[in-house]
């Protein structure tokens, strides 16, 4: 079948040549470059487990005047494409030890791991979940270590994490061999038939327990369902050709402690979500470890120089690590940048929030979060500086970037309104 | 009292004369008189007696009360400083709500049971296909990760959603896969990896001149290691395993210039993962060769590597990157070989094929296939009677799985399936295979059950099998069961002693402590290098197992529950005693070892507990103090208010952590909660972060070099700096001079000790949490136990045979 050629100088233009044989095969997601639809708005959202260290982020001066800080300076070409927000935090996050603000930074839930603690659904999934199939990926949950995510399902289930740009490369654009797509299918299938007989037996059993157990095989009875519909979902997608990528993604960086190199591989990796619509959602979740990271100049590990006691050794081997994470930040602002479409840069159609969820990893303070607003066509280009004694929600903020992916929501996690600035 | 106060007291009363309806008179002049001054709309108290009804069907209103009765019968309210409330309204009113609270739940009891249905863990899981399906194959970490908020066992803290359902689907697929195992047949006889043939060692050897840098020493028949480090020169990496399953290892070697004992540790290392793990290690003995000879279990892809710990440097701190192994003094181990042989199996193809499969017969095919990215050796022969066999195999495997007879016609739908398939087209194999994943994807594995009431026997053995076993009865349990003799009081006592012997016991050791006294966490932060450069891998496998050990030995002879906070005995090994500054102790195996006249004994002092409760660099006191309220106690602190500071740490050697603490207790709201938490955390302040025992803080720069040797070298990496003070005053008003003064105030506490670990277990055991009706229960535990001075395997079975373990 002949593409039209507007469509496919256009996507050659974009940087990324997509091959698409069948029109119905790209229906489903939004062509990427049928010039009547507006681009899709995306959400992506990087969380530094281990803080950023103030001082070196926060400029003084609020507004649109600030002064370049250590770490605002790796951001300078980008200045008027983000936002600085200081005083945003989740309410009460007194949880079980120290980190366990990592687990709510998506969901504001309270009390993070205290006795009978629940989590909530993370931002993401909530949109993943309002969006639903209309990329081959709802979302993409990503890390920089092992399957450990920052996405809680409605369940509060955490939903767990990829860390390997190749496998997500090839889920993404490797098409597969007719067996594999055989053998795919039929476990697709097979499992569709497990779920229905076993659905009926959880029916079945329910009739016959208390209300109590009921409620709790009703859960069980939902997630059959549930599961049943999303295997249906990918089962569909499985019959669609997969767009191609002329770019080819640098393997994946086997040492777990280099955690720089595996950042900017992920940096690297997002534009290519973002611009073949294989996803419109991601989360990705940078792991601060307990070794130390293969960065020049630091000798320590990394979560021990975050609690570096005010030792000024410490803290400027801690800066070196960070100075690397703003850098690889600061090349997924570039990377987004450069691609257009429509009339815009890929950056205007995608919301970043990036930041920690602990605010001073030094004495494990989870308010006062560094956060920065970028990308999505907001206006940006300002540090917003709210009460340190008194934090905005950081869900504000989040509730403002739900509506504005187009999701009819009045309220998320702790929000008390939309965020403004 | 102001005027326009007492105006607004009154309507307070008024609202709830008329709320609280059903509250006997004496709560509410309890309220009027000594509450409702601090507790009603106006004031900013969580409690509010305006807005609080008597309605205990209302889970909230409930817990509100319950929490009431609670502080008020603890005597913490009304506070110290207001008037007591009259001694005879207090005894009646207090005795008014306890029995509403216990009628109430009691009644919700009766209806829904104590527990509510509740899945598998994902540790329940593996361990159940492991006995399933007769597989070693890592299944859990297939499953969406557990909520780490309370015991992984109780159906609050469960999760379920269609992550669970999609990721059951996949783990059947892979338990089955593994136990069909069709491949090629493991070689018999053993892979034997000669050390000085290994292409790395030949590599490090052929290097001449300046670039040699040789560190490895090389004799007739072995290599020589003298560090650590050098691992990656002779890991086996041609060992790569293609099939997870039970393995047997050997080696051979000796030490080299030793004169004392030298460890040599195996583990399995796995490229994709990165993070290696401990197999096993072993004493090497002077002039003894070792000899090494063990079985483990191995996963698929994991190759093994040695690795020398314990390596005494020469007098003058000299090492062997500066010297090179000819000119070197240090000890060494020189290693000859090690064998590899598995996966163990006496029959081919495994033995979990031909019973998952039974009847059926198999054939050796003339050339391998490729299947699944596996080498396939063995075709099944398909059986005449296809359905048949499909409903044996079912039938045994539903019956094991559901654990309880099948019911009549149960399997007909699996049936079903199976031959629709094969209808469509699919082999007997798929076919076969489709209704097994059936079978472990239903509702009848996946959850626990029973109905409101006495457990019947079938209930019983499930709940007692995965409380000691984290898995399914076994062919005893269920054969008692059938019998109906499992509700007999002295076959439960007898089963139970014989579950306990049984080394599947384990698993529950290992799983509750981990997570009652939060052990599973111990990796969640690694100790600073430079301060604490004698950890090392064997010290914390050493650590955790001594944990385990512990708990074990308490169980076995019936120890009270004393033991818990304060012991004359460690199990302990060299490694552990070396770390302990205990003499004596040789080799590796842990064994109980006196302690007295040390500060060790009990899980306070406990290596793996002090690490668990610091982070890689400091101690804090508030964190170790919560985990002895929480854990040890039963009394945990609730969170600080919103909006109090944290303390910043300063290591700069200027303060220590009790001097920031000091502004803390200053103020009244922070005291209210620091007086309790903050003692237990000072005693416990003359441990590090790795739980070793110390009277200064270490320090990177600041203070005095340190006297003693690391593995005969002096220490450089850091200094002694400013003195640890773990003195205190318990909130009671008893003084302690450090852990030792401490540890004797706890053990006085002898049946809160007892009562926190009869909650634990109740908990763990049963999946539900400590209810208002549960504590008649509880307190008659005790009082049975008490005779045996609370002996921790008293306490066991004195909780299996109450009704709170014995009815839904």
């Amino acid at each position: 079948m002949k593409t039209p050629i507007n469509r496919r100088s256009f996507l050659q233009a974009a940087g990324v040549a997509i091959a698409i044989p069948a029109m119905e095969a790209f229906a489903p997601a939004r062509a990427l470059g049928a010039i009547t639809t507006a681009p899709p708005k995306r959400l992506i959202t990087i969380c530094t487990t281990l803080g950023l260290h103030g001082p070196s982020l926060f400029p003084e001066t609020a507004g649109k005047d600030y002064e370049e800080t250590t770490y605002l300076k790796h951001l300078a070409e980008h200045r008027d494409k983000f936002t600085l927000f200081a005083g945003l935090s989740h309410p009460n996050q007194s949880g079980k030890d120290g980190h366990s603000s990592q687990m709510t930074w998506l969901t504001a839930a309270e009390n993070p791991g205290l006795s009978g603690f629940q989590n909530s659904i993370s931002l993401d999934q909530l949109a993943a979940e309002r969006l639903g199939y209309v990329t081959r990926f709802p979302s993409m949950i990503l890390s920089s270590q092992g399957g450990s995510s920052q996405s809680y399902n409605r369940s509060g289930v955490m939903v767990p994490a990829e860390h390997r740009p190749s496998k997500v490369f090839s889920d993404m654009f490797l098409q597969g061999k007719d067996y594999d797509l055989k053998k795919q299918k039929q476990l697709l299938g097979e499992g569709r038939s497990i779920l229905d007989l076993v659905g009926g037996q959880a029916k079945r059993l329910k009739r016959k327990v208390s209300s109590n157990d009921q409620r709790r095989l009703d859960e069980y009875f939902n997630s059959i369902r549930e599961a049943e519909r999303n295997l249906g979902e990918a089962n569909a997608w499985v019959d669609r050709p997969k767009p191609k990528s002329d770019v080819e993604l640098p393997p994946d960086v086997a040492k777990d402690n280099d955690l720089i190199g595996r950042t900017n591989l992920l940096m690297k990796l997002l534009p290519l979500i973002v611009q073949s619509d294989s996803s419109r959602v991601i989360s990705v979740t940078i792991h601060g470890r307990n070794d130390v990271p293969v960065v020049d100049g630091v000798k320590d590990d990394h979560h021990n120089l975050s609690h570096h006691g005010q030792d000024k050794k410490k803290i400027a081997q801690l800066m070196r690590i960070e100075t690397e994470l703003m850098k690889s930040f600061a090349g997924l602002l570039g990377g987004l940048s450069e691609k257009k479409e429509g009339g815009d840069s890929l950056l205007d159609n995608t919301m970043i929030a990036f930041g920690s969820n602990l605010g001073n990893a030094n004495s494990h303070d989870w308010r006062n979060l560094p956060i920065i607003a970028a990308g999505g066509n907001f206006k940006h280009g300002q540090f917003v500086k709210h009460d340190a004694e008194n934090n905005v929600p950081l869900s504000n903020l989040y509730l403002t970037m739900l509506q504005n992916l187009g999701i009819e929501s009045e309220k998320f996690g702790t929000s008390t309104s939309t965020l403004t600035w | 009292m102001t005027d326009f106060a007492a105006i607004k007291v009154s309507l307070a009363i008024a609202i709830v004369l008329s709320v609280a309806a059903n509250c006997s008179a004496q709560v509410k002049t309890l309220i009027e008189e000594s509450c409702i001054a601090c507790h009603d709309e106006s004031t900013e108290t969580a409690l509010n007696f305006d807005a609080l009804d008597f309605d205990l069907k209302n889970e909230k209103t409930f817990a509100t009360w319950e929490r009431i009765y609670d502080r008020v019968s603890s005597g913490e309210m009304p506070p110290e400083d207001e008037d007591r409330p009259d001694e005879k309204v207090l005894e009646k009113a207090l005795s008014q709500v306890k029995s509403s609270l216990t009628k109430r739940s009691l009644a919700n009891q009766k209806e829904n049971g104590r527990s509510t249905i509740r899945r598998l863990t994902r540790t329940e899981y593996e361990y159940s296909l492991h006995d399933l399906l007769g597989i070693k194959t890592e299944l859990a970490r297939l499953l969406p990760e557990e909520n780490e908020s309370g015991f992984d066992t109780v159906t609050e803290n469960q999760g379920i959603s269609e992550l669970h359902a999609k990721a059951w689907l996949v783990a059947a697929e892979a338990a089955i896969d593994s136990a069909i195992n069709l491949g090629v047949k493991p070689d018999d006889t053993p892979e034997r990896f000669e050390m000085l043939e290994l292409d790395s060692v030949k590599e490090h050897f052929a290097k001449k001149g300046k670039d040699a840098h040789l560190i490895l020493g090389k004799e007739d028949d072995g290599i020589v290691i003298f560090d650590s480090s050098s691992t990656y020169l002779y890991s086996l990496r041609k060992s790569g395993m293609e099939h997870s399953g039970v393995y047997r290892i050997q080696a051979e070697g000796e030490t080299f210039q030793s004169k004392t004992p030298v460890i040599v540790a195996i583990f399995a290392g796995n490229y994709s993962r990165g993070q290696s793990r401990l197999l096993g290690y072993w004493d090497a003995v002077p002039d003894e060769p070792l000899k090494i000879d063990f079985e483990v279990t191995l996963r698929r892809r994991e190759y093994v590597f040695p690795q020398i710990f314990d390596l005494m440097s020469p007098e003058d701190s000299s090492n062997i990157w500066n010297l090179g192994p000819k000119k070197y003094k240090g000890e060494g181990m020189k290693l000859n070989w090690v064998s590899i042989d598995g996966p163990l199996h006496n029959t081919w193809p495994p033995e979990s094929a031909t019973s998952l499969l039974p009847g059926v017969e198999f054939k050796k095919r003339k050339h391998l296939g490729w299947i699944n990215n596996r080498h396939i050796q063995y075709d099944i022969v398909v059986p005449k009677n296809k359905q048949k066999s499909i409903q044996q195999s079912l039938a045994k495997l539903a019956a094991r799985a559901f654990r309880r007879p099948l019911k009549k016609g149960e399997l007909k739908e699996f049936l079903a399936l199976a031959k629709g398939r094969m209808k469509k087209g699919s082999s007997f194999e798929e076919a076969s295979r489709i209704a097994m994943r059936s079978v472990l994807c239903s509702p009848n594995f996946l959850f626990h059950s029973g109905d409101p009431g006495e457990l019947d026997d079938f209930s019983l053995a499930s709940r007692l099998s995965y409380f000691f076993w984290k898995s399914i009865p076994d062919s005893e349990l269920l054969k008692i069961a059938n019998e109906g003799k499992l509700t007999d009081d002295d076959v439960l006592r007898q089963q139970v002693n014989r579950m306990l012997k049984d080394p599947k016991a384990n698993r529950f050791i290992s799983d509750f402590i981990g997570q009652w006294l939060e052990l599973r966490r111990i990796d969640a932060t690694a100790p600073d290098k430079r301060l604490y450069p004698e950890y090392d891998p064997v010290l914390r496998s050493a650590m955790i197992a001594e944990s385990e050990a512990f708990f074990a030995e308490l169980i076995k002879d019936d120890l009270s529950v004393t033991h818990l906070v304060k012991s004359d005995f460690a199990m302990i090994n060299r490694r552990l005693a070396q770390h302990y500054g205990i003499e004596g102790v040789e080799g590796q195996y842990l064994r109980r070892v006196k302690t007295r006249g040390t500060v060790r004994g009990g899980f306070l002092t406990q290596a793996a507990v002090l690490k668990t409760t610091a982070n890689g660099t400091t101690t804090s006191p508030v964190r170790r103090g919560n985990w002895v309220l929480s854990s040890i106690l039963g009394t945990p602190s609730p969170p600080p208010p919103p909006n109090i500071g944290s303390i910043e740490p300063d290591t700069r050697g200027t303060t220590t952590i009790r001097e920031e603490l000091a502004a803390h207790r200053n103020t009244a709201i922070c005291n209210s909660c620091h007086k309790n938490i903050d003692p237990p955390g000072f005693a416990m302040e003359s441990f590090d972060v790795i739980g070793g025992f110390r009277e200064k803080y270490r320090s990177p720069e600041h203070g005095e070099a340190p006297k003693n040797r690391l593995l005969g070298r002096m220490i450089w990496e850091y200094k002694l700096n400013l003195p640890v003070d773990p003195s205190g005053e318990t909130p009671e008003g008893e003084s302690f001079s450090g852990i030792k003064s401490y540890k004797n105030v706890l053990a006085k506490k002898k049946r809160q000790l007892a009562e926190n670990l009869v909650r634990q277990l109740v908990v763990y055991s049963t999946g539900a949490k400590i209810q208002f009706a549960d504590r008649e229960k509880i307190e008659s535990i005790l009082d049975q136990c008490k005779k045996d001075d609370y002996g921790v395997r008293s306490l066991i079975h004195a909780m299996v045979q109450s009704k709170l373990f014995r009815h839904k």
